[in-house]
């Protein structure tokens, strides 16, 4: 809508036109014997001549027409509109995987749908009126800050683009409030709190299926939130896979399994067509029936548009399917590509392909250096610690020869434990050293330390995975520090005799206690009892596992699209190239640590990584999405902001149909007639 | 416009005014009169006044003081009774013809005023080879007129040289200009008024000034042929030629059909009135050829025979 100074100046326009048209007609001045039968002719002419003439004057008629026709079309007129409460809008769109689902009534997906509702609202909204649109999958962009011009708000939600990733509302959601709800500072030397910026209230329409984790603490504060659930009203049938994964060969005996999880997101049981390709080629396929939801939908309330209630606690059913493959795993030369697919389509399409990559075993190269440590040995000797590694002993010496230069410069250890012993340079691998630090200035001797007792251990890290030290004794030791953004993992009264810190993309743990003391007489003793405990070969197997890259021995743990993967080459190529699965090929340089970091995983599939001009692959990685949440199609009714339940409003936007295109079009087709009539002269 | 209508009257000027083909046609013809006038001379009229012509009429007795010339001598020797003897009386008859000179006849092709003076011409003409008495005067409203009063044959040339240099006037109003003729003349006689009637204060008055007369009146309408199906489209402002008036029009097919009409009406009205006053009303377009126009209309309306 114009403004009012607006619509008075286009007030003005018919009444100009109107004395322009008599000023402007310029009348051919002929002679004639007399007037007498001509104003006879038009004998009211000189009585009523203005409306005589337009009477007689179907040009300006039509001129008239066609410019009411223009100032209604500027009047937007249309119906069944509604106003718009506030004057600043939010629109939160939800682009992740589930928005792909073309269960709408138009048969468009979720997000299109979105998209035109959205178009709906900015049309409504007044002139003044300031919106932003921020779209958000697992991720959250600020698609457009707060403007005023509806053309470009139509542009930009129209230019979002669906992904296949996951949603998280969260940061979106933060960014939302960000204007709304503007954060306070305190001044700590006058003990005031201000706020720093007045709030803005705005309303935030939220277009989504409701498939978003949850938000637990949000506080709306000056937001107004409004959801708009978008999808059909009762869930429809899909069938997807949401758990596709490749057991720890260890862990199963050297069995090589698959397991995956079918879920269906509709209300009746369905059966499904599935087939199992491996390298491209199908090696089994079968019937599954996945059962319906858990709770039947006459069970279940009609919210508002009979749209089911509560849909989230009304989990989908789902199946466990499990494939073996440790025959072919056993005869497996390369990294082979492993693709499982629903054969039987449906309106969501991303769930019905899974995949995983099936690496031949490689073991991990492992060097231990130390002249004598039996609870090394023996932890390491185990038949699970010989499928992980291939470890080498050496004792100090080595760490002089050639070999040992040549192969730790080259990085051809994943890992090197020194003993109570310390190189002269760092090598390019990961290290652990015990009794002793490392060779460089980041790391240092705090303090000697008596008997103490261990008071805190980070179970959290991999590396203590299972690791209990709370009854281990450590007779002495060394208080240690290392580089900045070490982790401590285990501290002491007097400080971290255990840390674990970064070097140039490698990691180095150090233990500040020797497991051995030697005496000066050639006797040996154990400074601490802690090789005695179960948690000793626990901890050298997370060493092995997490510092000596021991999750790449079988499959691939799988990577969801957007996140970075970081690729490690066998060698340390200096270009790499990744293939998407759509055939698009990016090129990389490594990083410090000679590894890769790829973010170009939007994609789901299976991506080739090979040394940049080579033909012959590297590696194989698998990006999935396998969120039971996106394949669980139903539309949730309502979302819960932090401790606020929004319901969600009618899907089919009121829609106000507009008509001034319409009434642009008939003012067009007066002007033609207008032109006809004045150019043939038909009428006049 | 205008220039090119002053063109094409100087053209048709060239051509004379009454052709010898014309003047031949027209000594054939005479002029008749519905009604019997007393002439101030005697002409080649039959008077339905008895009188001296040669043409017995009827007899009478002798009543004490009749011209004794008259007495039928050969009756009284037989019937020994004075019968006056009656001849028909033999007059002349006054022949008017009024020429509208206003601007407005200066338009068509050949103009009306052209046209007008033609038709006066060979109207005149005939009177002339009857020696009716001719007088052949313009609707310019002047108190004192020099028109002639023409008889005989051997007038014509008078007349033509009359005619030619009769010139377009100022617009008088056609009642004033009827009333000063009424003034002037007042014998009775045929009076063919050529007009093209576009008065705007009407020509009803100055008619009844003419009929009040007891003339016999004929009223030759001219008008140009673009008076009849005007030429002309587009938005125009249309000058009236004698008294500037102007009317905006702007020309559509509509308006034209409905100024056809109105002519219609204007000239049905002007029959009309004539007929209820005893006027023969002719409407000529200045297309129609004079000779066809004398010979076979105003012959059908019997002004001619």
């Amino acid at each position: 809508m114009l403004p009012w100074y607006q619509w008075i100046i286009l007030g003005f326009a018919p009444p100009l036109i109107f004395l322009l048209y008599f000023l402007k007609l310029r009348r051919v001045p002929v002679e004639v014997p007399s007037t007498y039968l001509w104003i006879k002719t038009v004998e009211d002419m000189h009585v009523n001549s203005i409306w005589q003439r337009l009477r007689k004057n179907l040009l300006l008629l039509l001129q008239m027409l066609t410019v009411l026709m223009l100032i209604l079309s500027c009047l937007s007129p249309g119906c069944e509109g509604q106003k718009l409460a506030g004057d600043r809008f939010i629109f939160l769109v939800d682009k992740s995987a589930s928005m792909s689902a073309t269960d709408t009534e138009k048969g468009v997906s979720r997000l299109e749908e979105a998209k035109n509702q959205i178009e709906t609202v900015i049309n409504r909204m007044k002139a003044s009126d300031a919106a932003m649109v921020i779209s958000f999958s697992d991720t959250e962009g600020v698609d457009q800050s707060y403007t005023t011009n509806k053309g470009l708000l139509k542009r930009k939600v129209k230019a979002i683009k669906q992904t296949q990733r996951g949603s998280d509302m969260n940061r979106a959601l933060i960014a939302a409030s960000g204007l709304a709800n503007p954060g306070r500072t305190s001044d700590k030397s006058s003990g005031s709190d201000v706020q720093v910026a007045d709030a803005l209230a705005a309303t935030m329409y939220i277009f989504s299926d409701g498939a978003v984790k949850e938000i637990p603490q949000f506080f709306p504060g000056a937001l107004t939130p409004e959801y708009r659930p978008v999808g059909a009203l009762e869930p429809p049938d899909n069938v997807g896979i949401t758990a596709f994964s490749i057991n720890d060969q260890l862990d199963a005996g050297g069995q090589v399994q698959i397991f995956s999880r079918l879920q269906n997101s509709g209300m009746e049981e369905k059966t499904v067509g599935i087939s199992l390709y491996i390298d491209n080629e199908l090696r089994d396929a079968r019937r599954v029936t996945v059962p319906g939801r858990a709770i039947p939908k006459e069970t279940l309330d009609l919210g508002q548009d009979n749209r089911l209630a509560n849909i989230e606690q009304s989990t989908p059913g789902a199946v466990p399917l499990n494939f073996d493959l440790t025959a072919i795993a056993a005869g497996l030369e390369k990294a082979t590509p492993i693709r499982l697919k629903i054969d039987d389509d449906d309106v969501y399409m991303l769930d019905n392909e899974a995949y995983c990559v099936l690496n031949p075993a490689r073991l991990a190269n492992v060097l231990i250096v130390t002249d004598f440590n039996r609870p090394l040995e023996l932890a390491t000797s185990t038949d699970r610690m010989k499928k992980l590694a291939e470890i080498e002993f050496q004792d100090r010496d080595f760490l002089k020869e050639k070999t040992y230069q040549d192969n730790a410069t080259l990085g051809v250890y994943d890992l090197i434990i020194f003993d109570q012993c310390f190189p002269e340079s760092m090598p390019a691998s990961n290290t652990v050293f015990i009794g002793a630090i490392p060779p460089t200035d980041d790391w240092k001797v705090t303090q000697e330390l008596e008997t103490t007792p261990i008071i805190y251990t980070n179970t959290s890290h991999p590396v203590m995975f299972d690791v209990q030290m709370g009854n281990v004794s450590i007779l002495a030791g060394n208080v240690i520090e290392g580089p900045k953004g070490s982790i401590s993992l285990i501290d002491s009264i007097q400080g971290s005799v255990m840390m674990i810190g970064p070097r140039a993309g490698f990691e180095d743990l150090v233990i500040g206690f020797p497991m051995i003391q030697y005496e000066e007489n050639g006797d040996t003793s154990f400074n601490t009892d802690w090789h005695k405990k179960p948690g000793f070969p626990f901890f050298v197997q997370n060493v092995v596992v997490t510092l000596g890259s021991g999750s790449r021995f079988n499959a691939l743990r799988t990577n969801s699209p957007g996140q970075p993967v970081q690729i490690k080459p066998i060698f340390p190529f200096p270009e790499i190239e990744v293939k998407n699965p759509g055939g698009q090929t990016e090129t990389l340089k490594p990083r410090p640590d000679t590894s890769f970091l790829f973010s170009q995983t939007d994609e789901s599939g299976i991506y080739e990584v090979r040394e940049k001009g080579a033909s012959e692959l590297d590696q194989l990685f698998a990006v999935n999405l396998l969120d039971r949440l996106e394949s669980d199609l139903g539309v949730r009714d309502e979302l819960n902001l932090g401790y606020e339940a929004v319901e969600g409003k009618t899907t089919s936007e009121p829609a106000r149909k507009n008509y001034w295109t319409w009434l642009v079009l008939l003012a067009l087709v007066i002007l033609s007639i207008e032109w006809f009539i004045y150019n043939r002269r038909v009428f006049i | 416009m205008s220039d090119t209508v002053s063109q094409i009257a100087r053209n048709s000027d060239k051509d004379p005014l009454l052709s010898p083909a014309l003047l031949a046609q027209l000594e054939r013809m005479e002029l008749v009169s519905r009604k019997i006038f007393r002439g101030r001379m005697k002409g080649e009229r039959r008077s339905k006044r008895k009188g001296q012509s040669v043409e017995f009429s009827d007899f009478r007795n002798y009543v004490a003081g009749d011209d004794l010339r008259f007495i039928d001598w050969n009756m009284y020797a037989r019937l020994d009774k004075l019968f006056l003897k009656l001849f028909m009386e033999e007059e002349d008859l006054h022949f008017y013809t009024l020429i509208d000179v206003s601007p407005s006849m200066q338009f068509g092709n050949p103009t009306k005023f052209r046209y007008a003076k033609q038709l006066a011409g060979a109207l005149g003409y005939i009177g002339l080879c009857r020696t009716d008495r001719v007088k052949i005067e313009a609707l310019d409203g002047a108190r004192h007129n020099n028109a002639p009063t023409l008889r005989g044959r051997s007038s014509l040339w008078q007349m033509v040289s009359y005619l030619e240099n009769l010139e377009s006037k100022n617009t008088v109003s056609m009642t004033e200009a009827v009333k000063a003729f009424c003034l002037r003349n007042t014998g009775k006689g045929i009076l063919v008024l050529i007009t093209d009637l576009m008065d705007k204060s009407g020509y009803e008055d100055a008619l009844k000034y003419l009929v009040a007369r007891d003339l016999d009146i004929y009223l030759i309408h001219v008008l140009s042929q673009e008076e009849i199906d005007p030429d002309i489209t587009g938005d125009l402002k249309l000058v009236d030629c004698e008294d500037r008036d102007i009317a905006e029009v702007s020309v559509s097919q509509r308006l034209i059909d409905r100024y056809k009409q109105t002519l219609a009406t204007f000239i049905e009205d002007a029959r009309d009135f004539c007929a209820r006053r005893g006027i023969v009303y002719t409407m000529t377009s200045t297309e129609r050829s004079v000779d066809r126009l004398v010979s076979r209309y105003l012959r059908q309306r019997g002004l001619v025979r």
